[in-house]
């Protein structure tokens, strides 16, 4: 007979991170499904559709979106949600198996933190140009799109973040009950709105804002912006699907939730950025639906921003917590979000430079998520199939199955360093220059396919026969 | 306080012993922890190839 509950008094995050047990996992399909659509329309997505206006008109861009975020959510969820759904632990501590215990405090520590603090500086400083949109239309300032005054609204924003992650995160899951019908509304008050003064004609023969010469490599950046979205998703669903009752409910709510309701909110940022001729989902509103409407729907986009940074940093820092292990343990979680948010701050005194470079930092991420998908579904489904010890999973010491060497394993770090490589030889995420065949094939799915292969390969080869990692 | 303190008597690490111990039980049933099918992946691909490859034609069909 297993011994009782104990009753916990540390009210500790790390709680968190623990497998869970049956009558703990809480999601359904249908639930699952549901929470989904509530991540994926989201005010990102109205980003992500107007980043994709930028360079191919609305035809194109139907179809970028639609075939960059079916392979990255494809791939991405059969790399993390089977795994994280089968076994209910934290994602990044069962992806010790993969890449061992500091091999995962070195991934998260860098590669998280940047993903974290890019995504919560764009969205801070979209916060801080919604306010200062409202304040221009009620007060009668004139704070223009990169003042001093957007900054400032911007800390604002991460300062409300930090007190609502530091003192009560229940406060969000009170907001996220609005926050997420509202978004729905949102998405259909604007595609309302779009059709009610353009025509499907207009829309469709609108220009994209800023395309490059080629009309190919245009097309095909805009698949590869979809594609860094849906390979996007990587650090944050494991967490959710840990909870699902099944199989079927970890892995399919991934195309209804994530993909169909991605794309709809990206094809309503992409209509209403061709009909308005601005990428920028602040600067929609108000020429849309009017003073009032436009300053309800603004301040409902700051409150949606405050409710994503929040999820992103909680995921975070658990991770980070969890990674950190006895060097950050006695950190209190108050002084660990706010030291995580100094960098938000700093890079908000630079809202041009970030928030309409917005695609180049989306790029940026999927030279790293593209290749951590390949690499984490190899190892999973073809090398372990399947298997875990999960004893093993929470042990830091030298005798556990994942210690590899010192810590780490290699050959996934060299795997991701080979997707990255490729990556980069295809597509320069800053420049946006595109090299060799990447017109035909995207950077991404080369970028994940070469990263898997490679730790394929090296795990063959180099640690099955040392007996390490426990395959 | 974490599961890697250095006190391995935390309340995390009774905590986690007590799930791992409860979850290796031969008895403990839980739908979620089975091995999902090579056919129910399969599956997956196939759907996810159909919508890529439909939209692929659709768009070239186009142009």
């Amino acid at each position: 007979m297993a011994a009782p509950a104990p009753k916990f008094t540390g009210a500790s995050a790390a709680f968190g991170t623990l497998p869970v047990l049956k009558e703990e996992r809480e999601l359904g399909f249908i639930d699952h499904s549901w929470i989904n659509i509530g991540l994926a329309i989201a005010t990102w997505a109205f980003l992500l559709g107007g980043s994709t206006a930028l360079v191919v008109g609305a035809r194109d861009g139907i179809y970028a979106i639609i075939i960059g975020n079916v392979i990255g959510v494809s791939i991405m969820a059969v790399s993390v949600c089977i795994s994280t759904g089968k076994f209910g632990i934290e994602q990044f501590t069962l992806m010790r198996s993969v890449f061992g215990p500091t091999g995962i405090l070195i991934l998260v520590g860098f590669f998280l933190a940047i993903y974290g603090v890019g995504w919560s500086a764009v969205l801070s400083i979209m916060f801080g140009r919604a306010i200062s949109g409202v304040m221009n239309q009620v007060g009668g300032t004139h704070i223009g799109e990169n003042d001093l005054g957007v900054t400032l609204f911007a800390i604002l924003a991460i300062a409300i973040s930090w007190l609502l992650l530091w003192k009560g995160p229940t406060a969000v899951k009170w907001l996220n009950r609005f926050v997420g019908p509202g978004k729905l509304i949102l998405c259909f008050g604007i595609l309302f709105l779009i059709f009610s003064h353009k025509s499907w004609s207009d829309i469709a023969n609108a220009a994209p804002l800023a395309p490059f010469d080629d009309k190919r490599i245009n097309f095909m950046i805009a698949v590869e912006f979809n594609l860094a979205a849906g390979f996007g998703w990587w650090p944050v669903l494991g967490n959710i699907s840990r909870f699902t009752r099944t199989p079927r409910a970890a892995l399919w709510p991934n195309l209804i939730g994530i993909f169909a309701a991605a794309v709809l909110g990206e094809l309503v940022g992409l209509f209403a950025a061709l009909s308005l001729g601005s990428h920028d989902p602040t600067a929609w509103m108000i020429p849309l639906g009017g003073a009032f409407v436009g300053v309800t729907a603004l301040l409902f986009v700051g409150l949606a921003n405050i409710t994503a940074i929040v999820s992103i940093f909680y995921g975070m820092c658990l991770a980070m917590r969890q990674a950190g292990g006895r060097y950050f343990e006695a950190l209190p979680w108050g002084v660990l979000t706010g030291a995580l948010f100094l960098p938000v701050i700093v890079i908000a005194f630079f809202p041009g430079q970030i928030y309409d470079n917005f695609f180049k930092f989306l790029a940026w991420t999927a030279l790293g998520f593209a290749p951590l998908s390949g690499v984490t579904a190899v190892d999973y489904l073809i090398l372990r199939r399947g298997r875990i010890k999960q004893c093993d999973v929470f042990n830091d010491g030298a005798d556990s199955d994942y210690a590899f060497w010192g810590g780490i394993n290699p050959a996934s770090f060299v795997a991701l360093a080979a997707g990255g490589a490729v990556y980069y030889a295809l597509f320069d995420p800053q420049s946006l220059a595109a090299h060799g065949p990447f017109v035909w094939v995207s950077a991404s799915v080369p970028a994940c396919f070469v990263a898997a292969i490679v730790h394929y390969v090296l795990t063959r080869t180099m640690v099955m026969p040392a007996r390490r990692g426990g395959y | 306080m974490t599961i890697a303190s250095e006190n391995p008597d935390n309340e995390i690490r009774r905590e986690l012993n007590r799930r791992l111990n409860i979850i290796s039980a031969p008895g403990y049933e839980d739908p979620a922890r089975a091995d999902i099918s090579g056919r129910e992946i399969g599956i997956w691909f196939i759907v996810t190839a159909a919508i890529l490859i439909g939209a692929l034609a659709m768009w070239s069909g186009g142009n």
